[in-house]
């Protein structure tokens, strides 16, 4: 016994002795640093306020789409944002430079292109005339190109924004810029901002949907619809173009909708429990989802479903049922904002007009992609118009950022076909419905169509405009994470009262 | 060798702690409550000292900067008199003590209670001079301002002008010069005036500041009034400055087309050219956007519950909004009879969206009270024409939705005349049909028969 007593000693004296000064800076490094870890974590959504509050959830913990009135009184209350992926060319279809013309094939003075940077022009190009024939049109006598015909009709509706600069000059940054006021990944996107600071008014329906057509989806990905650090129930829901909308919506055969609400209720108490045990907004997320494909099961299939329309609209659109086509998405658009849906997101791919071939040459196929969405817009402005819809309705189109008046010239050699290069200086967006003052426009460029020149405004300053129509102060509409709030407009934008009626 | 002065003259709110510390330290030394008070003696007399010293530094570096900074007299002069006592009645405690006054008297006492009192009021009134005089009631709760006779912050509204009266008005007087309260006063008033230059009368302006005059009436685009906030924002001279709020562009515009017409300060506004478009952003508004301005109390979350039950969404039109919004989207079969449930928030309802739901005619007849309705959407419901009338009763109503209905032309001209209606949606309507086959009312609104086309053109389909 004495000789284990012994060891026992022994051991303990080691203990001691290897305990030494550096064990303790040690020991004070990682449980220090842990104390400061902690209030990190909780910033990023981690041990959530809800366990502190004691589940003590509001209203809108238990239904994140339920509707909020803005802080002021709206213009509009839904949008329609027409996002031309690819960036199309506002001298082929807005912009109007005659002077252009004269210099058509000369090449670019050097002080414009000093010191600036392309996406894939290379020394000094060639300026390229305009490649539409251009006109003035309604009583607002704003220039449209022939490659428009229909939307020439309906300028008197919209407000043209002649000097939109961007500061990205490659498509994926520049629409997450367009789309979510940053060009880096992790903000939320503008429908994700208004469907969390208005929810949404059909409890049937998606508060914020989004259908791409052209074949592709943006270069972005799916963050330009992303909710960012937002809840992630405020993300665009995205909708097939093609077949069945949403897939899964008819139950299977046998299931009938009690038995589907039985599972779906079961799955939801399970789901509560884990969220009375670990507090993670997120599974609440997950519960509304659950709940909101239920619901939609109801009201989808005959919304998304064009084919109840009268033979009128079909033609009215140009719609291609069966197909995947911005047409069709057009209408679509229409009916789920007559729907109460709040924000309705387009993306058509294939305006990247860079001339390398038949489909991207100006005169060629980005005609074809004119005429494609020439009618379906042109209808849909009118047909909201007579269904009164324009009036709270806010319609916004534009792309990523311009082309340049210059002919592109990759790798320092003419290139078959015509086309532009992206230009970040200057490029043409519209906007119209609620709160726009129709048949105005803001902004002009210089006279080869380069930079603006009078009334230029910031992508900020459109999102700062969109949220003020929605009766938002874009200064103060916040949402806290990190420790900081953060903006749609960030530090920027400034409304362009000039549109605004 | 200028600016030495100046600078020492801003050290003033930096000095003025040393006799404060000073001086306090040597008077709390007198209250000493101990039994052997006499060992401080030299300790209270060495404190007085440097606090004699200090108190003059103070109150040198005080004038200096009272010259230098373009205080107004009015403004400073308790302080400065304060100021001068509290060194005055320091450097006569310090001889009381030297002469060898005994330390325990009463009068000794006094003379330091007097001496606190001095530096308490003066230290007071420096603060207030720096902060601002509402430094410290600013943060109390808005009762116990409002008993020390504070009415919170006064807000100053700037340049507000009536639309039937705005033609006599001056345009200095009673343009400019709102504008320039608004928007410049708050560092340009005689208590604070920033760049030497005062904005409060015509006679302020016309002096100018420390860089000359503002104004040139020859030359509107040299006068730094106008020039400096024309200046990008982020100019160093741009007026305001960049971090304090921006004036709009139409205030800019009209401070500028005044210094411009040559800022004489007895034109009016008529006088100068200024046509009524212009001055759109200054009229008073008697309503919000499209909405009557009412003074009807905010209701309570108790009445709303039960319609909200009901799964009517009812919400304020804006956040402090006393009107409402109430929509049925959610509710199909909300029928003429469920109308009582809103009975209770009839007036207060301003938009009224009853679209695809079960209501019909008889419904009509219950918007008589409803006195700030101002949109009604009944599309796709099973109104006719026949009840249409009564919506006259409406004063405030101004767009009408009847699209998918069975209300035709006839139905329509029963609202011809009414004052604010301005517009009726009837795309797909009896009254569509007949605008379709030529036969169209004259109305007072504007009707939206809808029905539009976008005839093929001839290469519609051509593919390039």
């Amino acid at each position: 016994m004495k000789g284990l007593e012994k060891i026992m000693n022994e051991l303990e004296i080691t203990r001691l002795e290897k305990l030494t000064r550096r064990h303790f800076m040690l020991d004070c490094v990682s449980k220090v640093g842990g104390l400061a870890f902690f209030p990190l974590l909780s910033s990023c959504g981690f041990g959530n306020r809800n366990e502190k509050a004691g589940l003590n959830l509001s209203e809108r913990d238990l239904n994140p789409l339920s509707p909020l009135p803005s802080p002021f009184i709206p213009k509009a209350k839904s949008v329609i944002y027409l996002h031309m992926a690819g960036a199309p060319s506002q001298l082929e279809l807005f912009d109007f430079k005659p002077e252009l013309i004269k210099y058509h094939d000369q090449p670019c003075p050097e002080s414009l292109i000093k010191g600036k940077k392309f996406a894939f022009i290379r020394g000094v190009p060639n300026l390229l005339g305009p490649q539409a024939q251009f006109q003035q049109h309604g009583q607002s006598g704003a220039w449209v190109s022939d490659y428009l015909p229909h939307f020439s009709k309906i300028v008197d509706e919209v407000a043209f924004l002649k000097a939109v600069h961007t500061d990205q000059f490659n498509h994926g940054p520049a629409q997450l810029f367009m789309q979510t006021g940053s060009p880096r990944l992790g903000r939320p996107s503008l429908g994700s901002w208004v469907t969390y600071g208005l929810g949404t008014e059909n409890q049937n329906l998606p508060g914020f949907v989004v259908l791409t057509s052209g074949g592709k989806t943006p270069d972005a990905g799916k963050s330009v619809w992303g909710s960012g650090f937002l809840p992630s129930v405020y993300q665009g829901v995205q909708c097939r173009s093609k077949g069945d909308p949403v897939l899964y919506l008819k139950d299977p055969e046998g299931i009938s909708r009690d038995l589907k609400k039985k599972i779906i209720s079961t799955i939801n108490e399970i789901n509560q429990e884990e969220f009375e045990h670990y507090g993670d907004p997120e599974i609440l997320a997950r519960i509304n989802q659950y709940e909101m494909a239920y619901r939609m099961q109801i009201e989808v299939p005959e919304v998304m479903n064009i084919n109840d329309e009268p033979d009128y609209i079909h033609e009215l659109y140009g719609t291609k049922p069966g197909q995947e086509a911005f047409s069709n998405n057009c209408l679509l658009a229409r009916k789920l904002i007559e729907k109460g849906v709040r924000f309705v997101q387009l993306y058509d791919w294939g305006w990247d007009s860079h001339g390398t071939d038949h489909s991207t040459a100006l005169d060629l196929g980005f005609r074809n992609k004119c005429t494609e969405i020439d009618r379906p817009i042109a209808a849909l402005i009118l047909d909201l118009k007579q269904r009164g819809l324009l009036e709270d309705t806010l319609v916004v189109w534009g792309g990523e950022f311009g082309r340049t008046p210059m002919q592109e010239n990759r790798e320092g050699k003419t290139m078959g076909y015509k086309g532009r290069d992206h230009h970040v200086d200057a490029f043409t967006m519209w906007m119209a419905g609620g709160g726009i003052k129709n048949g105005s426009s803001f902004g002009q460029t210089d006279e080869l169509g380069f930079s603006g020149i009078e009334g230029r405004v910031s992508v900020h300053d459109i999102h700062a405009t969109i949220l003020h129509i929605l009766g938002f102060d874009h200064e103060k509409f916040t949402y806290d994470f990190q420790g900081r709030p953060f903006r749609l407009t960030d530090v920027e934008g400034e409304i362009i009262k000039e549109i605004l009626a | 060798m200028d600016f030495i002065f100046s600078l020492f003259g801003r050290f003033h709110p930096l000095l003025v702690h040393l006799p404060i510390g000073f001086l306090l330290i040597g008077i709390l030394f007198l209250f000493y409550p101990g039994k052997e008070k006499e060992v401080l003696f030299p300790a209270i007399r060495l404190a007085v000292f440097w606090g004699c010293w200090a108190s003059a530094l103070s109150v040198v570096s005080g004038l200096i900067l009272y010259n230098n900074e373009g205080y107004a007299f009015e403004t400073v002069k308790w302080h400065l008199v304060l100021g001068c006592l509290t060194l005055l009645s320091s450097i006569g405690f310090y001889l009381y003590l030297k002469a060898g006054n005994f330390l325990n008297s009463k009068k000794t006492r006094s003379f330091g209670l007097v001496l606190l009192m001095f530096i308490i009021l003066t230290g007071h009134l420096g603060g207030n001079l720096t902060h601002g005089e509402d430094y410290l009631i600013e943060v109390l709760p808005d009762a116990v301002q409002r008993l020390l006779g504070n009415s919170g912050r006064n807000e100053i509204s700037g340049l507000i002008l009536e639309k039937d009266s705005w033609k006599e008005s001056l345009f200095f007087e009673d343009a400019v010069l709102p504008i320039l309260s608004k928007n410049c006063n708050s560092c340009h008033n005689p208590k604070n005036k920033k760049g030497g230059l005062v904005m409060i009368t015509s006679g302020d302006i016309l002096k100018g500041g420390k860089n000359g005059p503002v104004i040139f009436s020859d030359n509107a685009s040299e006068s730094s009034l106008i020039h400096r906030m024309l200046l990008p924002k982020d100019d160093k001279d741009h007026m305001p400055p960049k971090e304090k709020r921006q004036p709009s562009k139409e205030e800019i515009m009209l401070v500028k087309h005044w210094v411009e017409s040559g800022a004489s300060f007895n034109i009016s506004l008529v006088e100068a050219g200024i046509e009524e478009e212009m001055l759109e952003s200054f009229f008073l508004q008697d309503k919000i956007g499209d909405f009557p301005l009412t003074d009807l109390p905010k209701l309570s979350e108790t009445v709303l519950q039960p319609i909200k039950a009901r799964g009517v969404l009812v919400e304020p039109l804006s956040l402090n909004s006393n009107l409402l919004k109430v929509v049925c989207l959610n509710v199909q079969d909300f029928k003429d009879q469920d109308w009582d449930l809103l009975e209770p928030i009839k007036r207060h309802i301003a938009i009224l969206d009853l679209s695809e739901t079960a209501v019909g005619n008889q419904l009509l007849t219950k918007f008589s009270a409803c006195e700030n309705l101002t949109i009604l959407k009944l599309n796709s419901t099973s109104v006719d024409g026949e009840n249409l009338g009564f919506l006259k009763e409406c004063k405030n109503l101004r767009k009408l939705y009847v699209n998918k209905t069975k209300v035709d032309q006839d139905a329509l001209s029963k609202l011809n005349g009414h004052a604010t209606l301005e517009s009726i949606f009837v795309f797909g309507t009896p009254a569509s049909i007949e605008k379709a086959k030529g036969r169209e009312i004259s109305h007072s609104a504007k009707i939206e028969y809808g029905g539009y086309e976008l005839p093929s053109l001839p290469n519609e389909n051509k593919l390039f």
